[in-house]
């Protein structure tokens, strides 16, 4: 039973291992905090970087975030309020006009899997309601998505709504069309290609 | 002509099995359908509608009765009648298609991707107008007029460069009365473009199980407007739909077959294909893929399904890749999904000129690609047994160390086999001479050689300006 083993456990996507053994750490007195950054947030980011090189399929990597908050739930009570609050506060969503939802939420999920707390919006989601989720949420970052030459346009009036209404939150962009040059063009604070880049990209903002 | 190569992916009793899964998804899940107009024509026709939740559940016998409406025959017509195509092919061969949504064209001179542009579209469709093989001219995304009313821009150039069928779509609800009204400016009048059509419909589910307003509308317009309609399932194997290819199979068939009843109810009779397009998701990545052997197996699978299962008539997407080049890997790809749908049956054969991507195209594998799809063409064609081509009297009158090159036969049937020119056979030497050039290069030259010919359609002033004018009033509508 050691830190190693929740961190095995949570990477082999054992959900049950990992809340036993994570609750064994915390009856042997090792802190809730430690457990969180040394087993559980070190798990998954070797497994984004695993997913990162190809060694990891997506759906390996969901299944390791589910046994991370499996553990999670065990330790969360005994975690200091602010240790608890996670890595950071993302909205999510795909912009008005554009119904696809598959790349979106899956960015949302593996953002979940990696720590963040995560709002998804959904899809087809308007400018004012990204503006209104990221203030009530206080986010750290507005995600958007389009896969659509002729949505792509909204995501810079959403930066702008964003700015207008005076929020710090990061607005990064992804989407089969978006390229970084996009991104640079409009003013967002970074694009990623993929599911596991926005992870990485979110993880390098905050 | 001979009888075409075919193959069986299932057996009969496969086919039935699966047959009745489709059935059974959309009369228990059925589909979410974002089209009040939609929603009140099915439930007039006995579809169990859910008006709050927009969730249509197709009973068994209503799925039955649109599927026997369809037409075992249809032609997919262009503005030229010499360009029409009748469906099954006559010679039991395929017909083929450029790619949608391009957004970046591979360019020759700076060997990059550059953006899609009205003069770069216009040259791809006075391309496609030229090529032996290429048959339907699909469209795309120039990036530099207003991207809310792209498609209507798209269409234009398509008209106004190539009188080849139309592979058409549109990328918003409010784009798509714009669109037809285009077809009718090309064509003079409803009446007339109901006669030549000009373009194939190409609505698409998102799946898993809904059908946008745009696509609903799609239709409508489309039976309206006497327009043929190739259906899209776009599952994604592993994320919208289930890993294996049987479970994918079933589900894509099961969402165009709804599009098919929302057609049949609009229009029975109308004249409707169903799309295999499938593409598996990347495990690694969460990408659609284009081009691996489950995507193509998948796609035949699902050809079999459609034909043999429900009679009706398939396009597919197996002239693909996954590579961002023109490469070996590319053509490599293309052939063998294009010989796999081709020999499953496929009746449009869609990708040419695509490369890798979600967006990505090029003249030069546009070339390449007409090219591999006359070798495909090769290969399924099968052959004749009978005593002209038996030719026992021939081998006879050659006798034993004989030849017959300088027969009369041989120089009957000595050009039969296709060789296009990018895939002759050469001497060494003459290789050599010329510079020792892969096909890729040979390719290029051939491009070069082939835009030195092209030319815009010529069209009449005043067809012209309304055409024009109809792209005026979508783009005041349409852009902020």
């Amino acid at each position: 039973m050691s830190i190693t083993d929740i961190r095995q456990a949570v990477l082999t996507g054992d959900a049950d291992g990992a809340a036993d053994l994570a609750r064994a750490e915390l009856e042997a007195g090792t802190a809730p905090a430690v457990i969180m950054n040394e087993a559980l947030i070190s798990a998954m980011d070797e497994a984004g970087a695993r997913m990162a090189t190809g060694e990891l399929f997506i759906p390996e990597v969901l299944v390791a975030s589910e046994a991370m908050r499996a553990a999670m739930d065990v330790i969360t009570p005994h975690l200091e309020v602010e240790a608890a609050g996670g890595r950071g506060t993302v909205v999510i969503g795909a912009v008005e006009g554009d119904v696809h939802d598959i790349g979106k939420s899956l960015v949302a999920l593996m953002l979940d899997g990696a720590g963040f707390t995560v709002h998804d919006l959904g899809v087809d989601v308007a400018i004012p309601d990204f503006v209104a989720a990221a203030k009530e949420h206080d986010a750290d970052v507005v995600a958007m998505s389009s896969l659509m030459v002729t949505t792509m346009p909204k995501m810079k009036v959403v930066i702008e709504a964003l700015h207008a209404a005076g929020l710090e939150a990061k607005p990064i962009v992804g989407g089969a069309p978006i390229t970084q040059a996009f991104a640079d063009e409009i003013g967002a604070a970074g694009y990623a290609p993929d599911a596991g880049g926005a992870v990485r990209l979110v993880r390098d903002l905050l | 002509m001979g009888d075409t190569l075919k193959l069986k992916m299932l057996s009969s009793e496969q086919v039935g099995t699966m047959r009745q899964k489709c059935l059974d998804l959309l009369s228990t899940m059925g589909m979410r359908i974002d089209h009040d107009g939609a929603l009140g024509m099915l439930a007039e026709a006995g579809a169990d509608v859910d008006r709050e939740t927009h969730v249509v559940k197709f009973p068994a016998e209503l799925v039955e009765s649109a599927v026997k409406s369809v037409p075992a025959e249809m032609v997919v017509k262009g503005a030229d009648p010499r360009h029409d195509l009748p469906i099954p092919h006559p010679d039991g061969l395929f017909y083929t298609s450029t790619n949608v949504q391009s957004m970046l064209h591979h360019d020759v001179e700076t060997k990059r991707f550059e953006d899609n542009s009205v003069a770069r579209y216009a040259e791809w469709c006075q391309l496609i107008e030229i090529l032996d093989q290429t048959d339907i001219c699909a469209i795309q995304t120039p990036m530099d007029v207003p991207a809310e009313s792209a498609e209507v821009h798209a269409l234009n150039i398509q008209m106004q460069n190539t009188t080849k069928p139309l592979w058409m779509h549109a990328f918003s609800r409010e784009a798509v009365p714009f669109m037809f009204e285009l077809m009718v400016a090309r064509m003079g009048s409803v009446e007339a473009l109901r006669e030549q059509s000009v373009a194939i419909i190409n609505p698409g589910t998102v799946s898993p199980f809904i059908m946008k307003a745009m696509d609903a509308e799609e239709i409508i317009q489309a039976c309206h407007h006497g327009v043929p309609i190739s259906s899209d399932g776009h599952v994604m194997t592993g994320f919208t739909s289930p890993m294996t290819v049987a479970g994918s199979a079933v589900q894509n068939c099961a969402e165009t077959l709804a599009h098919v009843v929302l057609c049949q109810v609009v229009k029975p009779g109308h004249p409707i294909m169903m799309t295999q397009f499938n593409c598996p998701g990347d495990m690694a990545t969460g990408f659609s893929t284009l081009a691996t052997p489950i995507a193509n197996v998948q796609r035949a699978v699902g050809q079999q399904l459609t034909t043999e299962g429900f009679g009706i008539r398939v396009s597919g997407c197996p002239v693909m890749t996954d590579t961002y080049a023109s490469d070996g890997r590319a053509v490599a790809e293309k052939a063998l999904g294009t010989l796999l749908c081709a020999l499953a049956g496929i009746d449009i054969a869609y990708g040419v000129g695509r490369l890798g991507g979600a967006s990505l195209a090029s003249p030069v594998q546009l070339i390449i690609d007409d090219q591999v799809v006359a070798v495909v063409k090769e290969y399924v064609r099968g052959i004749q047994v009978n005593d002209e081509f038996l030719a026992v009297d021939e081998i006879l009158a050659m006798g034993i160390g004989g030849s017959l090159v300088q027969s009369k036969h041989t120089l009957k049937h000595c050009r039969d086999y296709v060789e296009p020119s990018l895939f002759r056979f050469q001497l060494q030497q003459q290789w050599e001479a010329e510079g020792e050039k892969d096909l890729y290069e040979r390719a290029v030259d051939e491009y070069r050689r082939l835009k030195s010919v092209i030319k815009p359609v010529d069209l009449p002033d005043d067809v012209r300006r309304e055409m024009d004018a109809v792209v005026a009033r979508a783009d005041k509508a349409l852009c902020p």
